[in-house]
């Protein structure tokens, strides 16, 4: 069946939509190809069915700072032998950069990411938790957020001053603030942001998450109480408001 | 003017049609002009609800389609001599209705009548949205039951962003709630939704409450609209949720389950 826009008399042919679309990074800790493979290979016997063809970011950050020599030729090899497809690389150093790019390989933006195991002792950004810098694009929202609704602000926080129903979900890259209840999802941080926070008139939530970590369970403490919600050591902290 | 309303639920079975045919005989016995559409293309159902179905000759599809002119296609209800029907035809589908057919069909209708009433079908499809876009107001059906309630939801969400008013950033469509199938008796035991919790959820002004009742059926199968059924439980509660509708402050009955009588309760039912 197609569908006809209602405005033009012409059926819609396309069409841009916003998504997050779940997908595998590779993060390296290890520049040497032998090593990694052996690892890899135990991986794919694993779960075969996971590396069909399967697209991946390559996440080159998480080499250790002295280790820009990776064979960036040899590593596609070695991808392309397990199945798996990289179709873009993060990287921060110039050299991979270059290298990357003369592959072909798309580069990203960095992602604000959660500290790599490898250099966790390094970099602990808990200090600052009461003072969250984020961007100012905001979007506000006015009226009730309905089930089966979506609602996203990808660079700022979301505001929503009416009720958000179950099956609604809400996403943001910063904090989101619901100044009624929140019945259906709510996701913060969705860039991979843990600062971001929730905060809520009445929680009755179907699912929060801030960067990725998610709670589903109610617990009757909080039922239908203004709460804070936020990521204390990868685990969702829910707070009495006021 | 014409006031497109339209009758919608999201869920199957709530008791769209049957709200449709008592709300529209109730406006039209007030002395309206009213019109009922059925936009349930292929699931044809209205024309029994009213009583008329071996009078349909055309339909809705075939006035889009130029095969028929409006004239020939409504069917005066033999009761009401304002009251017409616009059936829906039983051999197509939903892509039979396509959005210019509708509004040249809607326009022309809003020339003769005061109250064009479009029962919208089940989902969320294109059916649902056509019958949807038009409307100045909305009727939202709901049973005292989560997902008829989550489903309801959903529709008021389309209303409020696929309607036409929500697209030409007009005022919005009126939106009201009729609780259909209550039973005070299962809210007080715990086994049903009440209407403030309904009311809680969808936060939209209530329209009516309208009580289970055997009436309903019965009046289905004859083919008369449950609000000519004035001794009615459920009959009253229309005729009570139309009189609201057009503006009237009409306090709510059957919220309280009836407490037997001494008599009764001495002697048995």
């Amino acid at each position: 069946m197609t569908t006809s826009n209602p405005v033009c008399a012409e059926p819609l042919a396309l069409q841009f939509k916003a998504g997050l679309v779940p997908i595998l990074s590779l993060e390296l800790y290890h520049s040497n190809l032998d090593f990694l493979e052996r690892q890899l290979a135990e991986k794919t016997r694993q779960s075969p069915e996971m590396f069909n063809n399967s697209p991946v970011i390559l996440s080159l950050n998480t080499l250790p700072d002295t280790d820009c020599t990776i064979d960036i030729q040899g590593l596609l090899a070695l991808c392309e032998r397990y199945g798996i497809k990289p179709i873009a690389a993060r990287s921060d150093n110039t050299q991979l950069v270059s290298k990357l790019s003369d592959a072909g390989i798309t580069l990203m933006a960095p992602a604000i990411q959660k500290a790599a195991p490898t250099k966790a002792p390094s970099a602990p950004p808990k200090s600052n938790k009461n003072n969250t810098v984020l961007p100012s694009s905001s979007r506000i929202v006015n009226t009730p957020i309905r089930s089966g609704q979506q609602v996203i602000a990808p660079e700022g926080d979301l505001i929503v001053t009416a009720q958000v129903s179950a099956g609604a979900e809400l996403l943001a890259h910063g904090n989101i603030h619901i100044y009624g209840p929140l019945r259906g999802r709510a996701l913060a941080g969705i860039n991979g942001n843990i600062q971001a926070r929730i905060f809520c008139q009445s929680f009755e939530a179907e699912l929060v998450a801030i960067a990725g970590n998610y709670c589903n369970d109610s617990d009757p403490k909080h039922w239908k109480k203004a709460v804070n919600i936020s990521l204390f050591e990868d685990q969702l902290t829910i707070d009495p408001l006021g | 003017m014409a006031k497109i309303i339209v009758v919608t639920s999201g869920k199957g079975g709530v008791g769209k049609t049957t709200t449709s045919a008592a709300i529209a005989a109730g406006l039209a016995a007030g002395g309206e002009k009213t019109v009922v559409i059925d936009f349930d293309v292929g699931l044809r159902n209205l024309d029994l609800i009213m009583g008329c179905e071996r009078r349909v000759v055309y339909d809705l599809v075939n006035v889009i389609n130029g095969e028929a002119n409006l004239n020939q296609a409504l069917i005066k209800d033999k009761r009401l001599e304002n009251l017409f029907i616009l059936p829906a035809s039983q051999t197509r589908d939903k892509d039979a209705l396509t959005h210019e057919g509708v509004e040249q069909v809607l326009n022309e209708l809003k020339e003769s009548f005061e109250y064009i009433i479009c029962d919208s079908p089940a989902g969320i499809e294109k059916g649902a949205q056509l019958a949807l876009y038009f409307a100045d107001e909305a009727i939202i059906v709901t049973n005292p039951e989560v997902s008829s309630v989550r489903d309801s939801d959903r529709i008021i969400g389309i209303l409020h962003s696929k309607s036409r008013r929500a697209e030409q950033q007009l005022d919005p469509v009126k939106e009201q709630l009729l609780l259909t199938r209550y039973d005070p008796l299962r809210v007080e035991k715990g086994e049903m939704l009440s209407v403030e919790d309904v009311e809680e959820i969808l936060s939209i002004p209530l329209l009516g409450v309208i009580p289970e009742s055997l009436a309903v059926l019965k009046a289905s199968n004859q083919g008369i609209p449950v609000s000519f059924d004035e001794q009615s439980d459920a009959g009253k509660a229309y005729l009570d949720a139309v009189q609201r509708f057009k503006g009237n402050d009409v306090p709510h009955r059957f919220l309280e389950a009836q407490k037997p009588g001494l008599l009764k309760r001495m002697f048995g039912g």
